[in-house]
Parts: structure tokens; sequence; C-alpha cells
């Protein structure tokens, strides 16, 4: 479902990665560790086509990202969703226009749309906010406001970037039990994180150590809903 | 769905966006319009400025005048059938003729009253003569040097004068409005592509994080853009009619006034194919300025 070899990536003189490899497969949970500065956001963009491909090749949900086009790069972003640290969600509309989204420039019927949207509130618990503007809302909230928003198209993969970060440890606990719910249908993760609570409360996550844009030691693959 | 189904609803949605963004924006999008109401105004009245100045000065000194003078004794039935060949020739907008006797009447006209010349004795030592007047058009002499000599051919005719410097104001004048007219124009153009662009940019960095959201959700460049073109073409016909209508009214208000002692300036309004060419040509740049504006 993804996979990078030899996947290198400077900014200037500073090299954020260097030659990184691994795979993550069809339905497996994997964490990705290291400090900040590490390479860890840097390997996601690069993955969700927000920073061009320099040297090595990589491939997610069946997208070729040496040779993808600049037009199929929405198609790219449909299958695979984002949840981002800082949330990314637009404060002034609710929380049901920020859901629908993805599923707005999809060219989805409202029907559609509403139903979809309805069913991943609730399994978020954030139908009794779904008229609320985000901005009155709590981290909490908005983050799950965040997921919920990566997840109502039913991507492939979903990149988390330090979903977790903004929030306290009980917080933090009760998102990951969401992002397990998502995975054990069948979805793959890769979640960047250095949060050691979350990854010790995720056993059969894999863990892909990243150290100054190298790639250390992996851990173990489980995959939950699909095939290794 | 049907691919094509998805389409049709995309477009919808595209479409509904640029009147929200208008709708949530009030202020900023009328300060826009103004703004291309201004340049439109501007435009605009600089086009009706040259294009009386222009219609004006070539109904003053835009025209050549040929003077034919016949024979004395010329049949002048001959002549008055020539006055009329010469009244079908191309460039020609007006012929005056005057009989031997005629002239005489004109002359004695301009003496001090009471003074009379022997009639008879004149008139027969007058030729008949004809002032044509033509319509220089473009700066091509060529058009005007053959008249001249379609003239001097005609059977009959002793002479035909022409002041040359009457044909160089003329076509001096043509030259400069045609040499005018471009450069402004292309400057004007591009005054309002640069407001419609700097309207669609501020409009776009209120909602900057929207535009990225919607690129990082999967939507296409084209739907993300459009509703800032179509926004940027509303604003800018709204703008411009409002601009062009402010003219309108202004050229009423003028007319009047300039069209009596001493000026006799005549204002005509602008036409209408002028009026909705400026329009289209906001309309056209607005959109171009929201297409660049809402660029990656």
């Amino acid at each position: 479902m993804i996979s990078a070899v030899h996947l290198s990536h400077a900014f200037g003189g500073h090299k954020a990665l260097q030659a990184v490899s691994f795979r993550v497969h069809k339905g497996e949970f994997a964490f990705l560790t290291g400090r900040s500065g590490a390479g860890k956001t840097t390997l996601l963009r690069i993955l969700h086509g927000q920073l061009p491909l320099q040297a090595g090749k990589a491939r997610i949900a069946g997208y070729d990202l040496a040779s993808l086009r600049r037009g199929r790069l929405p198609l790219l972003r449909r299958d695979v969703a984002v949840v981002f640290q800082d949330f990314k969600i637009l404060p002034d509309r609710t929380v049901a226009e920020n859901v629908r989204l993805p599923l707005e420039v999809c060219g989805l019927p409202d029907g559609q749309i509403a139903r979809r949207v309805d069913s991943v509130l609730a399994v978020l618990e954030l139908e009794r906010a779904a008229n609320l503007p985000c901005a009155v809302l709590s981290g909490g909230e908005q983050q799950r406001v965040a997921i919920a928003r990566a997840m109502v198209a039913g991507p492939k993969v979903i990149l988390a970037d330090e979903p977790t970060g903004n929030l306290d440890r009980d917080m933090a606990l009760r998102l990951m039990d969401v992002f397990k719910q998502f995975h054990a249908h069948g979805v793959t993760i890769l979640m960047a994180t250095h949060n050691h609570d979350i990854v010790a409360a995720t056993p059969q996550a894999r863990v892909l150590n990243l150290e100054a844009g190298f790639l250390g030691q992996a851990g173990g693959a489980c995959p939950a809903g699909g095939a290794a | 769905m049907p691919r094509r189904g998805r389409g049709v609803i995309l477009l919808r949605r595209a479409l509904a966006r640029a009147f929200l963004q208008i709708g949530g924006a009030p202020g900023l999008h009328l300060m826009a319009a103004l703004a291309l109401a201004l340049a439109c105004f501007l435009a605009g009245g600089l086009g009706l400025f040259l294009a009386n100045l222009e219609g004006n000065l070539l109904e003053k000194h835009g025209h050549a005048q040929f003077r034919i003078y016949w024979k004395p004794g010329a049949d002048m039935a001959e002549v008055r059938r020539q006055w009329e060949t010469i009244r079908a020739m191309p460039g020609v907008d007006e012929l005056t003729g005057l009989t031997p006797e005629e002239s005489l009447e004109s002359l004695r006209s301009t003496m001090d009253e009471g003074y009379d010349f022997p009639r008879p004795a004149v008139a027969t030592t007058l030729p008949p003569k004809a002032l044509a007047s033509f319509a220089v058009r473009g700066t091509d002499t060529s058009p005007a040097r053959e008249l001249l000599e379609r003239l001097k051919a005609l059977p009959g005719v002793e002479r035909v004068r022409i002041a040359p410097a009457q044909l160089d104001v003329a076509q001096a004048l043509r030259s400069l409005s045609a040499a005018a007219l471009g450069p402004l124009a292309g400057a004007l153009a591009l005054a309002v592509a640069l407001v419609a662009y700097l309207a669609a940019r501020l409009c776009l960095e209120g909602r900057r994080a929207e535009v990225e959201l919607m690129r990082l959700v999967g939507a296409k460049e084209w739907f993300v853009r459009l509703p800032w073109v179509v926004s940027a073409a509303l604003t800018s016909v709204a703008g411009s009619l409002m601009g062009l209508a402010a003219l309108a009214a202004l050229r009423l208000v003028l007319a009047g006034r300039l069209y009596g002692p001493p000026l006799w300036i005549k204002l005509a309004p602008m036409p209408l194919e002028e009026t909705a060419a400026i329009v289209a040509l906001a309309a056209c740049m607005s959109a171009l300025g929201g297409l660049l504006a809402a660029r990656r």
C-alpha cells in the first residue's frame, strides 16, 4: 500500500530525508516516530504529493509518485487522506460543513453527502455539534472533526501527522481508539508521532523510527483488515 | 454515479461558490466593484472625449476642399451634369455649385450697400465654379490625389485648386487619433486587469486556508479556480456597468451645456458596441485576474 525506496529530500543544503526505504502493507497500522526535525512531516508531505519527489521512488495506494501527473494529484488525495497536527479546519464553518468538504469536491450528490456525514459524525460522537461553528469547539473536538473529514470519503490510506500533538494524554488515548476503529475496518494508517504513550497503547502497530533523516530499525508488521 | 453527472454537480457547486464568495465578503466586493467602476469610468470618459474630439475636429478640419473652375462661357447644362457626377464620386461629402450669376450675387453681397456691378458684362467673364468637400480618411493621400486628377480631367474644367495645408491638417488629425487610441486602450485594459487582479487577490487572502484545504482534500484545480474567475467577472460586470452609467449621466449633463454659444460642441453618446466592448473587456481582464490570483 505504501512503499519508499531510497527516498531522499533536501531543503537547500539541509538533508531532511536520506535514502529512506520502507514498506507498509495494506491494512497495516504503522507509527513513524522520531524527534522533532527527524523528517517525519517531510516524509508524509512527499507521500501526499505536497512536496515533489527529489530522489528515490515512492508508491502509495497504487499511485507511483515519480510518474504522477499533476492532473491526477487530486485523485491521489481522495484515496489518501491526511490528519494534520494543526487540524486545518475552517473555524467559521460548522462541523458538518467542514466534514463534507472532501465529498463536495468529488461531486457526490447532496443526499449521499448528508448520509455519509451523519454516519461519520455519529462514529466520532460529534452529531450534536454538527451545526456548531468549529471555533467554539475544544481542541479534542476539533481534532475529531479533522479525523471525520479525513475518514468521510472512505480513503484507502490515512496519513496522520502528530494528530495528538496538541491534546492531553487522556484525549490522545481516546482519539487513538478512533483510529484503531477505522483501522479495524481495513484502512491503512501511517501515523507520525513522538508520543511514546500512544505507541505503547497500540501494540499491534509497527514502528518506523526516523533519526536525522535516516530510517532506523522497524518493528513487526501486523495488518488488521487486510493481507500483508 | 456517471462521471458526467458528477461534472454537472461540480460545475453547479463551483458557480454557487462564486456567489457565496461575493456574499461572504460583500464589503470587499463592493470596494472592488467601485474600483473597477472608477477604472471603467475613466476609460470610457477618455474614449468618449477622444471620439468626440475627433468628431468635432474632423467636422471642422477633417475635410479637404477642392475649388473647381470651369472655362468662362461653359455650357451650364453640361456643368450641372458634371456637378452631379462629382457628388457621386467616392469621398465627396458635399458639393456647392455656383453659376456665374450666383457668383456675381455672392460677390455683390460682400460689397458695400448700394454698389452694383454691370451685371451682364461681368457675368459673362466669371466662370462656373464648384466647391467640393472631400472627407480625409486614414493617412493615405492617394484618394485625394486621384480625385484631383479626375476633377482636372472633366471636360470644360479649366483648373482645380486644393489647399495642401488643409489636407495635411486633416491627415495629421487622423494619424494622431489613430496613434493615441491604441496605446490608451492598452493602458486602460491593463489598469482594469490590475485592479481586478488585486481585488481578487485581496478576496483570496481572506480565504487562503479554505482554498489550500480544498486542494488538500482532492479538489481539482478547475473547481478551485472557477469560483474566483466567476466572482471576479461578476464583480467586474457590476463595476463597469456602474462606471458607464455614471459616465452616461455625466454626458447628459455636459451635452446640454456644451452645445450652445459660444462653443457649439456636440457631445455624442458612446456607441453601444463600444460600451459593450468595455464591459466585456473588463469582465475578461477581471476573470484573468481571478484566475491568476487563485493559482498555486
